[in-house]
């Protein structure tokens, strides 16, 4: 009775179970963290300011008729556009959200 | 005797004074059960709805069960005028306004049509205390009153929506605005939803009004042909007001009218318009506007001038309760008198108007 030989296993590179449980190390082939938008970018390209009735006051709007307190508005709700949002926000109508 | 001696005063006083109320006063209205004997005055207001009734399924079908529409009664305490002046008796010898020097001067006489003319001015100022109040309830949904250094001396909010009052989308003043019947037409629709009352009365400022009699729309609407749905008269004083005509905004049919009434401010005696010169109101038709006056305990008139002492005059018609009373001094050279009033102008049903404020910036 002949007495088969059990071949050796490659090691494997994966089998390696202490490098499975460690915690991830910073590796250098990573890929590449996405740049940064510059400072100067973010002002240019502002989020626009939201604004919102005021309480105890309403206003008419182009397309949504009466606006009134608590309700956001937006530059689109007026035909002057942003500029009457901060007229409407001076004259106490809306304050910024 | 002294109760003939009453009603010829009041009826001279009547004849004389027979002012009218102011134009925002006659809409609110004054029926006898408006003249209250306390101090307080208590109006139920009742909410009005859209809500119809769902149909059954079947007749055997549990019947639909609605909660009753409750009434809100709220108590007031209304504002307090009171007028005081004095006459010399002496001074009651001379030839008064508007008496004939040839007729026989009797003292009584004399003093009557004196007094007679210091209350008439004083009622005239009341009136104009009431006329404020009218038209800040109809502006604004509230009452802030001067005092007599002209601070605030009485506030009261009757907590409209604030939807009645809105600020213009654009300014009416700009040169190229066309929103003009928008905003008109969007407070309309919120007063007719809000209120179930037609909106039928457009009251203006006065630069307002011009503003809005050059819009383009408006213009289509009254021209000169006939052709248009609306019409401008020439401007007719009515009932304190200025009439100009009629106009259609959306589903309604509007009169124009403006209110030119002025008043001197207290604080500083400047000429101040009732409604300012951006602002333009919508009333509705028929929507119930109380006001209401409420009782000035007196004590019984000096004997001396009960003639004079005309007690509570108070007239539905005329928007009017005064309470007056007359005195002498001790020494009997002078003769005080007083002209007051608890009037407040409550808006039973607040959701019958509205005010655009046309110009915010």
């Amino acid at each position: 009775m002949s007495r088969k030989r059990k071949q050796p296993q490659p090691e494997s590179p994966d089998t390696d179970i202490e490098g499975l449980l460690a915690p991830d190390a910073p590796s250098d082939d990573s890929e590449p963290e996405q740049p940064k938008a510059p400072e100067s970018a973010k002002a240019e390209a502002p989020k626009p300011e939201t604004f919102v009735v005021a309480k105890g006051r309403s206003v008419t709007t182009r397309a949504r008729g009466i606006v009134s307190s608590g309700q956001a508005v937006t530059a689109q709700d007026f035909a002057g556009g942003e500029a009457r949002l901060q007229e409407l926000a001076t004259a106490g109508y809306l304050t910024g959200s | 005797m002294s109760d003939t001696s009453t009603k010829r005063m009041l009826n001279a006083y009547l004849e004389q004074s027979a002012q009218k109320p102011g134009f925002f006063t006659q809409f609110f209205q004054s029926p006898e059960r408006n003249f209250f004997t306390q101090e307080t005055v208590e109006i139920d207001i009742r909410r009005s709805g859209n809500q119809i009734a769902p149909v059954l399924t079947t007749l055997g079908a549990d019947l639909h069960r609605t909660e009753n529409r409750k009434f809100v009664n709220k108590e007031f305490k209304p504002a307090v005028y009171g007028e005081e002046f004095g006459l010399g008796v002496k001074d009651a010898m001379k030839r008064q306004l508007g008496q004939d020097p040839f007729q026989d001067l009797g003292y009584l006489r004399a003093l009557q049509t004196a007094f007679t003319a210091e209350m008439t001015e004083r009622e005239t100022m009341i009136r104009g205390g009431i006329e404020l109040q009218a038209s800040q309830v109809l502006r604004t949904g509230t009452l802030s009153l001067p005092g007599v250094t002209g601070a605030t001396a009485f506030t009261l909010d009757y907590q409209p929506k604030s939807t009645h009052f809105p600020g213009a989308e654009t300014d009416w003043d700009e040169s190229n605005v066309t929103t003009r019947v928008k905003d008109v037409r969007s407070l309309c629709n919120v007063i007719w939803e809000d209120g179930n009352y037609r909106p039928k009365y457009l009251v203006f400022g006065e630069k307002a009004l011009i503003s809005w009699l050059a819009d383009t729309e408006v213009k289509e609407q009254i021209r000169k042909d006939g052709t248009g749905v609306g019409e401008q008269v020439p401007p007719q004083l009515r009932e304190g007001g200025v009439f100009h005509g009629r106009v259609s905004v959306g589903q309604f049919q509007l009169e124009m009218w403006s209110a030119p009434g002025i008043y001197s401010a207290i604080s500083n005696g400047a000429s101040t318009k009732y409604l300012g010169d951006w602002e333009v109101m919508v009333v509705s038709e028929g929507a119930r506007l109380d006001l209401v006056f409420g009782d000035i305990p007196i004590l019984a008139a000096d004997p001396r001038v009960s003639a004079l002492s005309l007690g509570r005059v108070s007239s539905s018609g005329g928007r009017i309760d005064l309470i007056t009373n007359a005195w002498v001094t001790p020494n009997g050279r002078n003769i005080f008198g007083s002209v007051e009033a608890r009037p407040l102008c409550i808006p039973t049903a607040i959701d019958t108007f509205g005010t655009l404020n046309a110009k915010v910036s």
